[in-house]
């Protein structure tokens, strides 16, 4: 077995690992391992990347490889951990849908993508088994999240879902975006967490809680 | 050109002074200077008009506001000096000269509050109606219309205290906004293409428009000017606001306002568009016909004399249309000289109910100023009382019900003829089409008489029907003298309606390429020209004066003669012997106008309340008396139109105010489903394999 049928293999083994972790994020109860499987999410993702980079001979991706285990495996879940630790948001999970469902509809959310992603995937740059369609899904999940957790912070980390979900079509597609979007993406996620701390102790100050079923002042 | 600019600016000055002089002032002193100061600059803006109409060098005169030449020449001011614009210039400052000086009086006497506010703006109304007269070019027109609009609700709301009149006001703005974002469609339609904004511009490039945009800015356009002239079923917020407004408003607004719907008609179809296939003519005419019938069998119905002339507007506007519809037609079928003929019977038409109407709206102010109710079946007798709007409403009933010698026999007249010309032109279908628009008008006049013999024999003759009727006391003479003013011109168009045809001369050949006689005022001092070969108008409005006052001289020479009591004599009562007659014993308006429901019941439909009394007496169960009548009568169009559209638009509202829930949530879930449902769609509509 050469060498690059072996890293085409190991694609294949990484961009399930990238589904599985996500769908292994809508059934945890807790915020901390939930952070910490996004946190297991990027590496894999970082992997990834570095596999296609290997394969394509591509130095640049290399580059992305590293900035995303620094940013999403190194930096981001560390400001999670302090913020949930220094605001003493709680352990568990509220949900509006019950964890149960919760993975029901994360399968759903896989067919959906499947049935979407796949007649594009010829176009897909990386002959991997369904990459497109895994982003897709692991973009569709990270929104699920957003919408079916109570606590701002669950909502912060299926942004984060998401943003891996974009991250890994744009390695599909195109080995990566193009370094200078993956910077800006990178950058972009350090100012979300800041953002989100911030707010978060804004509206812990406020409402003594983080529930986003405070925020009804829209109301018109 | 120089001299009408000069005229022009004096005329907007004069207004925006008087304007200012009454909300300013605050006063009644100055109120009355402000009214007086706005009445001359009408007088001003009328003689524009005339230098305009009259003037060699026009046709190209277009007066660019400085410094508005905007880079987009879309949204570039400018006004114009085209012979439409000025015939429809003369009418509204005609009218209003002669309501502002109406307004003297009955502000000071009828208008307890805020007379300061209305006053000022008044003259700011008619300001916005100058400009929408000559504006010229879309942008202008457009800012003009919308002043007009928002000027006019304020006018309606100015009792604002009664919470029907600010439900009117509401309606009234609703659907002129609708009105006026079908005009703004049919308008941007026409411009695309041409590059320019101006009405000039436009007309050049508009005929060449593929058909579907042409027939789209035609229906839009008929939506929103249709809209505003009060055209059937676009008319509900007209019998609503005008009866709500102060009198001299709605003088104003009927008069006046619902004028400029015609004007921007007549613009698109024939200015901008140069005309258009047959199957608009016959939507405007069987809508003309439709608003013209409705309309007088809705006033007929009406105890209350404001809505009773408000709905007399709406057939007014009718008639108008028809001539209209029928000058389209003629075109399309290549006679312009016929269509010339029955252009003009639509702008004299427009003219004269300029006229009468506000004299009819001005005569209703006071009566009900005086008695203090709306409701016919109160007044009664009030022509001793008050002579002289006796004789103003009796004119302009006589006018709008189509007799000689006054104006409205003259524009109607001349409709027949063209439609009697039809059949000298015309294939079957066309004649069969015109012969019955013949019989819906006469009998729209018919019935329009009628309707006037129940409006002034009610309100004007007879015993007073209430105590207040009985002391009603005389309006000042400043209202007096604008109805005299606009009862002048009303037996003046009658008697010699060449002067009007001479003022319409040039607007005729521009608008068909024809026009009746040689436009000079002194080629056809007593007999109407003749439109063309084929067509002769045997009919001479000044033969017909003289002898109808040589009529009244014979008949007042034979009463004399004949030795009639000039003076009452005292004899015994023939009264069944029993007390003296009291206004119990007059007809009412509700008994009056029976019998025309009773023939059109399939139209009227009414629900009637009949209130028994006395039904507890023993052994009277069935033969309780009647105490008390009443009738409502409900229009079509609101029942099967409107309430069904109202009803869906406010559920769907509440529907959306539902999704609305405010959470953060909530929004972020319609988002998410959008996704899904959006990729799925994607899935489903976009085929398997690329």
């Amino acid at each position: 077995m050469t060498g690059s049928a072996l890293a085409l293999q190991a694609l294949d083994l990484t961009g399930a690992a990238v589904l599985v972790l996500a769908w292994i994020g809508l059934i945890h109860r807790r915020i901390e391992p939930l952070v910490a499987t996004y946190a297991v999410q990027s590496a894999a993702i970082g992997l990834t990347a570095g596999l296609v980079a290997y394969l394509y001979d591509a130095p640049e991706i290399y580059l992305l490889a590293a900035l995303t285990v620094a940013v999403n495996v190194g930096i981001l879940p560390a400001v999670l951990r302090r913020v949930i630790r220094s605001l003493d948001i709680g352990r568990t999970i509220d949900t509006y849908v019950s964890v149960r469902r919760s993975a029901l509809a994360g399968l759903g959310l896989l067919l959906v993508s499947v049935l979407v992603a796949g007649p594009v995937a010829p176009y897909a740059e990386v002959p991997s088994a369904g990459l497109l369609s895994i982003s897709v899904a692991v973009l569709l999940i990270g929104f699920f999240l957003v919408v079916s957790r109570r606590k701002a912070i669950t909502q912060v980390v299926g942004l984060l879902v998401m943003n891996n979900g974009i991250l890994l079509a744009g390695i599909a597609l195109t080995y990566g975006l193009g370094i200078l979007v993956e910077l800006g993406l990178a950058a972009n996620l350090l100012v979300l967490a800041i953002v989100a701390r911030i707010f978060l102790s804004r509206m812990k100050e406020s409402f003594d809680h983080v529930d986003v079923d405070a925020l009804r002042t829209l109301e018109g | 050109m120089i001299l009408s600019g000069l005229l022009l600016v004096i005329g907007l000055a004069g207004f925006l002074a008087a304007s200012l002089l009454a909300l300013v002032g605050r006063s009644g002193r100055w109120v009355r200077a402000s009214l007086a100061v706005g009445a001359g600059a009408a007088a001003v803006s009328a003689v524009q008009a005339l230098t305009v109409l009259t003037g060699a060098d026009l046709a190209t005169g277009a007066l660019a506001i400085p410094g508005t030449t905007a880079a987009n020449p879309l949204v570039a001011l400018a006004l114009t000096e085209d012979p439409l614009g000025a015939f429809f210039l003369l009418v509204v400052s005609v009218s209003g000269a002669a309501i502002l000086i109406a307004s003297i009086g009955y502000i000071d006497r009828y208008v307890a509050h805020g007379s300061a506010r209305l006053a000022g703006l008044l003259s700011l109304f008619l300001i916005s109606l100058l400009l929408v007269c000559l504006a010229g070019t879309v942008f202008t027109f457009l800012v003009a219309w919308e002043g007009m609009t928002l000027l006019s609700y304020f006018l309606v709301v100015h009792e604002h205290r009664s919470p029907e009149t600010r439900r009117a006001g509401f309606l009234y703005l609703a659907m002129s906004q609708a009105g006026t974002a079908a005009i703004l469609t049919s308008l941007l339609l026409l411009a695309t293409g041409s590059g320019t904004g101006t009405f000039a511009g436009i007309a050049r490039s508009a005929p060449g428009l593929p058909v579907g945009i042409l027939d789209a800015a035609f229906v839009a356009a008929l939506l929103g000017f249709g809209m505003k002239a009060g055209l059937v079923p676009l008319h509900i917020w007209l019998p609503e606001a005008h009866p709500a407004a102060p009198s001299n408003v709605s003088a104003l607004l009927s008069g006046v306002m619902i004028k400029m719907g015609i004007l921007g008609l007549l613009r698109v179809l024939f200015e901008l568009m140069g005309g258009g296939p047959e199957w608009w003519a016959d939507l405007l005419l069987a809508l003309g016909a439709l608003a013209s019938l409705s309309g007088v069998l809705s006033a007929l119905a009406q105890h209350d004399l404001k809505r009773l002339l408000a709905y007399h507007s709406i057939e007014n506007i009718g008639i108008i249309l028809l001539g209209v519809g029928a000058a389209l037609l003629f075109l399309d079928l290549g006679d312009p000289a016929l269509a010339a003929l029955a252009l003009a019977a639509a702008l004299l038409h427009t003219w004269n109910h300029a006229l009468f109407k506000p004299l009819l709206f001005l005569g209703a102010g006071a009566a009900v100023g005086a008695v203090g109710t709306r409701d016919m079946e109160r007044m009664g007798g009030l022509a001793r009382r008050m002579p002289a709007v006796g004789v103003g409403f009796l004119v302009g009933a006589l006018a709008i019900s189509g007799l000689p010698p006054f104006n409205g026999f003259v524009s109607e007249w001349l409709l027949f003829h063209s439609f009697f010309g039809a059949f000298a032109t015309g294939s079957v279908a066309t004649e069969m089409l015109f012969a019955a628009l013949a019989g819906i008008l006469a009998l729209t006049s018919g019935l329009a008489a009628y309707c006037f013999v129940k409006a002034f024999g009610i309100v004007f003759l007879g015993r007073p029907r209430s105590e207040p009727a009985a002391r009603a006391a005389a309006p000042p003479g400043t209202l007096s003298a604008g109805m005299g003013i606009l009862a002048g011109f009303c037996a003046l168009l009658g008697v010699a309606p060449f002067l009007a045809l001479a003022a319409m001369h040039r607007s005729l050949l521009e608008l068909t390429g024809a026009s009746l006689g040689s436009g000079s005022v002194v080629a056809f001092p007593t007999a109407l020209p003749s439109p063309g070969a084929g067509v002769s108008l045997p009919f001479a409005p000044g033969a017909v004066a003289l002898l109808l006052a040589g009529m009244l001289l014979v008949s007042w020479a034979l009463w004399r003669l004949r030795g009639v009591p000039r003076r009452d004599t005292v004899g015994p009562a023939w009264e069944c012997g029993g007390e003296p007659t009291t206004a119990r014993a007059e007809p009412t308006a509700l008994g009056y106008a029976q019998p025309i429901e009773h023939l059109f019941h399939p139209y009227y439909r009414p629900r009637d309340r009949i209130e028994l009394g006395g039904s507890e007496g023993p052994g009277r169960a069935g033969l309780a008396p009647v105490v008390g009548f009443g009738r409502e009568i409900e229009e079509p169009v609101r029942k099967y139109l409107y309430h069904p559209l109202a009803g869906g638009l406010l559920g769907a509202a509440r529907a959306t105010s539902r999704l609305q829930s405010g959470r953060i949530h909530a929004y972020l879930v319609y988002m998410f489903v959008t996704l899904v449902g959006l990729l799925l769609l994607l899935r489903l509509v976009g085929g398997g394999s690329p």
